[in-house]
């Protein structure tokens, strides 16, 4: 599938301080081979917070912990600030891991705990000490220091284990999924802490996690992975706005972005027309024509946030009936029954059509997007500048 | 503290220095492999034998000792095997052996079960000095308790019968056993039986169609410890059955040991039969005897 | 209700309820719950385990013989003679060095093996199969095999030294009395460090392997890791294992018996056997029953040390 297309927009000299060459990692299972990591190429920059995103399986942990030195890649090289590093035991590599689950010493104090590596390196107490409660300060813990982690809370544990990362000085801190054990509340205020800890110490951080949300609102980079390979990579807001392929488009984005099955009536560089099986056809301008990815079955895909949802049967567009709403403060989860099954629209309170009346939907033109049916990859996208819905033909 | 860690960062460095990473997690890994086969092979090698020697004539045994493989299949024979039932009681032992074991394990099953449930579920004063008793009785050895056992079952006519010698091993088993469905039916949530009594079931309903399948996988631990300890006592068997056709299998095998004369052949095929049920019974009930561990906790 | 059941009730004049409604009545009381439950628990165990005791410690203070019908009353006196004649203490001492000689051996092939059996690799499963086996063997088997392995003529071990060169003539494994303790120590840890084995795997088992790869990414190699994590979580079991499995092997009867019968001389005659023999060969059952209860104050200390050093009880109590 489609290798990696960084649309980040970084300084090209800025220090590179992780890199990952056609990395590839196999598992032995009994009924055969299975392939985790299937060649992974990642470049990561000094003071990056990039997080690897996706489903249950897709590889992101195994990544992870190639980078980290706890599995040995099958095939592919791994550099650690220019030098090879896929020879070094994990130990010598200079990285700080932060587990899911949590793995404190439960016979030792949090202050122990911290200080771990440090005694390790042989370190003197004294400066020992000093690490300790500078890194616990950062991370707010300071009056914790002399308890056992059985005596701690889950976010007050998971602090302890950052600072233990961050006591090391390490070149820069791997994290896997560390907040999946923590409930709603402190997952929020644990995102807000690390977003903070990571412009302080200005760290570069390698987050593994498969909330979309997490990595939405922490990274400065997200590589969204399936099946093993990294589909899209580049900032937040791009991989959202600019899916590279279905895909990625589906699994970024709350709620699910709205595809439909069409086809292909006419296109070209400035615009096209599109037949929406069972539905009306929509015309637009667009903005980037790739007809090299092209095919004339296709599926049209518009953010449910994108859309003008109007009551009103006789207006031409999308027609649906709502089926459920979920009405959260100031705005409204609607889900529409339309021509080829569930739709989802979100709309402001204000706006909101009764369930089981009609409802005509019309996407806007920036975020209407084109993708192959047989690939899924993008080809098309609406016209940035345009402003309102697409055209009915 | 320090001092060794100082060692070991040395050692540590001066082993990183001659191999790569990968390889030494290599010779690490043969290293292992080594060790497990090494084990394997020592902690197998008395049972090998003990087979071999079952099969093997009498001077194979005594004179010149074979134990290489292909030696020992050509001289194979189960004439061993044939004179245990011929020439002596084998299966009176045999059967006596596993009647004791089945008596023993019905009363500790159904007697510990009991005590574990109203352990649980009834609150009584002086519960922590109950469990210290029971504690306390677990230490008993069987030789302290054979040797009075001996003259009170002689005065009670208890000797050189079934009921006698499972009564003792009873004393050895019963305590654990406890202790054992005790700690179980404490994960037991009495949730399931209040959800009974909601449904009109009465104490004893719950108590015999909650409690009792869900206490299956104690209940079975507490089996098989007893089947151990009655199948292998040695001891108590010896001074409270003294009629050797009342005997059980170990202190009968012991009658294999004359004078002038050792069977080894017999006393091997004895040994080789006397081993089966206990391996029978562990494969087939593996999962529950780790759980009973674990809740055990000795 | 028939009227022939309604004639056997009466005839027992039993109130008019089946035996099942009556059980269930008495279930209700939590005072005949009680009864019912921990009773029949409570009794088998008094008469076969409390009473015998009593009727030991109660025998050590008589001097009876099985040949003399009476007992007289002796007092203390058969624990002086016993406390103050060298074969006891020379027994007590074997017993000692037996019970806690077995269980460092134990410990040490135990916990290494359960080290080496936590690890993962290609069959494991069917290594821990195999090195299971030894605990289930009945220790007469294991007696008899090992003394059939050790003779002195024609046991393996001894043609196996012979024909590798590292002995010149066979050795008398049990026929020496300098190493026929020792012997036994091995031959009864063959089996036991298994128990160990058991007990220690299941501990390493629950110990989550994110507290090692935390370790090894902080710069911890194999020893560090041993010393402050595994060691930490299994120094429970260890502990527990030394006292508990130091009394049973402090207690063993069975190998020794089978294997040397306290023998050559009594250069194996632990405190047990001790006891079997001046109750079943020697008759004197007033100094048996004095035997037994200086070990049964043994086993008192023993408990004492068990219930104030690790507090079992408290896992029950609520």
């Amino acid at each position: 599938m489609a290798k990696t297309e960084s649309n980040s927009g970084s300084l090209p000299d800025e220090k590179i301080q992780i890199s990952l060459e056609n990395l590839r990692k196999e598992f032995d299972i009994p009924s055969g081979i299975e392939v985790a990591v299937d060649g992974v190429d990642l470049d990561i920059q000094e003071g990056d917070f990039v997080t690897l995103v996706g489903p249950s399986g897709c590889g992101k942990t195994t990544t992870l912990r190639c980078i980290a030195g706890l599995e040995t890649a099958t095939e592919g090289t791994l550099y650690l600030e220019g030098e090879e590093a896929i020879d070094t035991s994990p130990q010598d590599r200079d990285l700080a891991m932060v587990f899911q689950r949590i793995a404190l010493y439960p016979h030792m104090t949090a202050r122990e705990n911290i200080e771990y590596p440090l005694k390790l390196a042989g370190m003197s107490r004294k400066q020992r000490t000093e690490r300790v409660d500078t890194a616990a300060e950062i991370v707010q813990i300071d009056g914790l220091l002399d308890k056992y982690p059985g005596e701690l809370s889950g976010g007050q544990q998971q602090r302890i284990a950052i600072s233990r990362a961050i006591v090391r000085e390490p070149v820069a801190f791997l994290m896997d999924e560390p907040m999946s054990d923590l409930d709603a509340k402190l997952k929020r205020e644990m995102r807000k802490e690390l977003s903070r800890i990571h412009k302080e110490l200005n760290a570069t951080i390698v987050y593994v996690t498969h909330d979309q949300e997490e990595a939405m609102t922490m990274s400065d980079k997200i590589a969204v992975m399936n099946d093993g390979q990294i589909e899209q990579v580049g900032h937040p807001e791009d991989v959202y706005r600019i899916p590279n392929n279905t895909f990625v488009a589906q699994f970024i984005g709350s709620p699910e972005i709205n595809l439909l099955d069409a086809s292909i009536v006419d296109i070209d560089e400035d615009r096209a027309v599109v037949e929406i099986e069972d539905g009306p056809t929509l015309s637009f301008d667009i903005g980037e024509y790739l007809p090299e990815k092209a095919s004339d079955d296709v599926k049209l895909g518009f953010r449910p946030r994108k859309v003008e949802a109007v009551a009103d049967p006789d207006v031409a567009g999308i027609q649906t009936t709502v089926d459920l709403h979920e009405p959260l403060g100031d705005e409204v989860h609607m889900y529409l029954e339309g021509p080829q099954g569930e739709m989802r629209t979100v709309v402001p309170v204000e706006d909101e059509i009764p369930e089981g009346d009609h409802a005509t939907i019309l996407p806007e033109i920036p975020t209407l997007y084109l993708f192959n049916s047989s690939t899924g990859d993008r080809f098309a996208r609406g016209h940035p500048d345009r402003t309102g819905t697409a055209d009915v033909a | 503290m320090v001092f060794s860690d100082r060692v070991s960062n040395r050692i540590q460095s001066f082993v990183g220095g001659i191999l790569p990473y990968q390889e030494r997690l290599q010779v690490r890994k043969a290293a292992l492999y080594f060790v497990v086969i090494l084990t394997c092979v020592v902690m197998m090698f008395p049972m090998y034998w003990m087979l071999v020697a079952s099969v093997q004539p009498y001077d194979h045994i005594v004179q010149t000792p074979t134990w290489f493989p292909t030696q020992v299949i050509a001289a194979f024979q189960i004439d061993a095997y044939i004179s245990v039932f011929a020439d002596r009681n084998f299966e009176r032992w045999y059967l006596n052996s596993v009647l004791v074991a089945i008596i023993a394990i019905v009363s500790s099953v159904g007697a510990s079960t009991l005590a574990g449930y109203g352990l649980t579920r009834v609150q009584f004063r002086g519960r922590k000095n109950f469990a210290r008793l029971i504690l306390f009785s677990y230490m008993f050895p069987p030789i302290l308790l054979a040797f009075p056992q001996y003259q009170i079952w002689r005065r009670l006519g208890l000797l050189n019968s079934y009921i006698g010698i499972s009564v003792a091993h009873i004393a050895i088993s019963l305590p654990f056993s406890m202790w054992m469905m005790w700690k179980f039916f404490q994960t037991v949530p009495i949730a399931y039986e209040e959800a009974a009594w909601m449904n009109g079931a009465s104490q004893f309903h719950s108590f015999k169609d909650v409690a009792i399948p869900m206490a299956k996988p104690g209940m079975v631990a507490v089996a098989i410890f007893t089947f151990a300890v009655s199948w292998n006592d040695f001891t108590m068997a010896t001074i409270l059955l003294p009629d050797s056709s009342m005997q059980t299998l170990p202190p009968a095998v012991q009658t294999f040991v004359q004078q002038n004369y050792v069977y080894w052949g017999q006393i091997m095929a004895a040994s080789t039969l006397m081993s089966i049920p206990p391996f029978l019974l562990v494969y087939k009930l593996q999962e529950s005897i780790l759980e009973g561990f674990r809740t055990g906790g000795l | 209700m028939s009227t022939l059941q309604d004639t056997v009730n009466n005839w027992f004049r039993i109130p008019k309820k089946s035996w099942g409604g009556l059980i269930e009545t008495l279930f209700e009381d939590k005072k005949a719950l009680i009864g019912l439950t921990v009773g029949p628990a409570t009794l088998l165990m008094l008469f076969a385990s409390f009473l015998p005791i009593l009727w030991a410690l109660n025998l050590g203070l008589y001097d009876a013989g099985a040949l003399s019908p009476t007992w007289t009353w002796v007092g203390i006196q058969n624990y002086v003679d016993v406390l103050n004649s060298p074969a006891y203490w020379d027994a007590f001492w074997r017993s000692l060095s037996f019970g806690f000689g077995s269980v460092a051996v134990q410990l040490v092939v135990g916990v290494g093996t359960a080290l080496m059996l936590s690890r993962e690799f290609r069959g494991v499963v069917l290594a821990r199969a195999m090195i299971f086996l030894p605990y289930l063997i009945p220790t007469v088997v294991v007696g008899m095999v090992f003394r059939l392995m050790l003779n002195g003529n024609y046991g393996i071990i001894n043609v196996l030294l012979v024909d590798i060169g590292l002995i010149n003539q066979p050795i008398g494994w049990l026929t020496s009395g300098a190493i026929a303790l020792p012997t036994l120590i091995v031959a009864n840890s063959w089996k036991f460090a298994i128990f160990i084995t058991i007990m220690v795997l299941a501990r390493l088992q629950s110990i989550p392997n994110e507290f090692y790869e935390a370790a090894t990414m902080n710069g911890a190699g194999p020893i560090r890791k041993f010393r402050d994590i595994t060691l930490p979580q299994i120094k429970g079991v260890i502990l527990l294992t030394l006292l508990l499995r130091g009394i049973w092997m402090f207690n063993k009867f069975d190998i020794i018996y089978i294997m040397t019968t306290g023998g050559p001389g009594q250069s194996t005659t632990t405190l047990p056997i001790y006891i079997f023999e001046m109750a079943f060969l020697n008759f004197r059952l007033g100094q048996a029953g004095a035997i037994a209860g200086t070990l049964f104050g043994f086993l008192g200390v023993g408990a004492i040390v068990y219930f104030v050093g690790f507090n079992p009880a408290e896992e029950v109590g609520r």
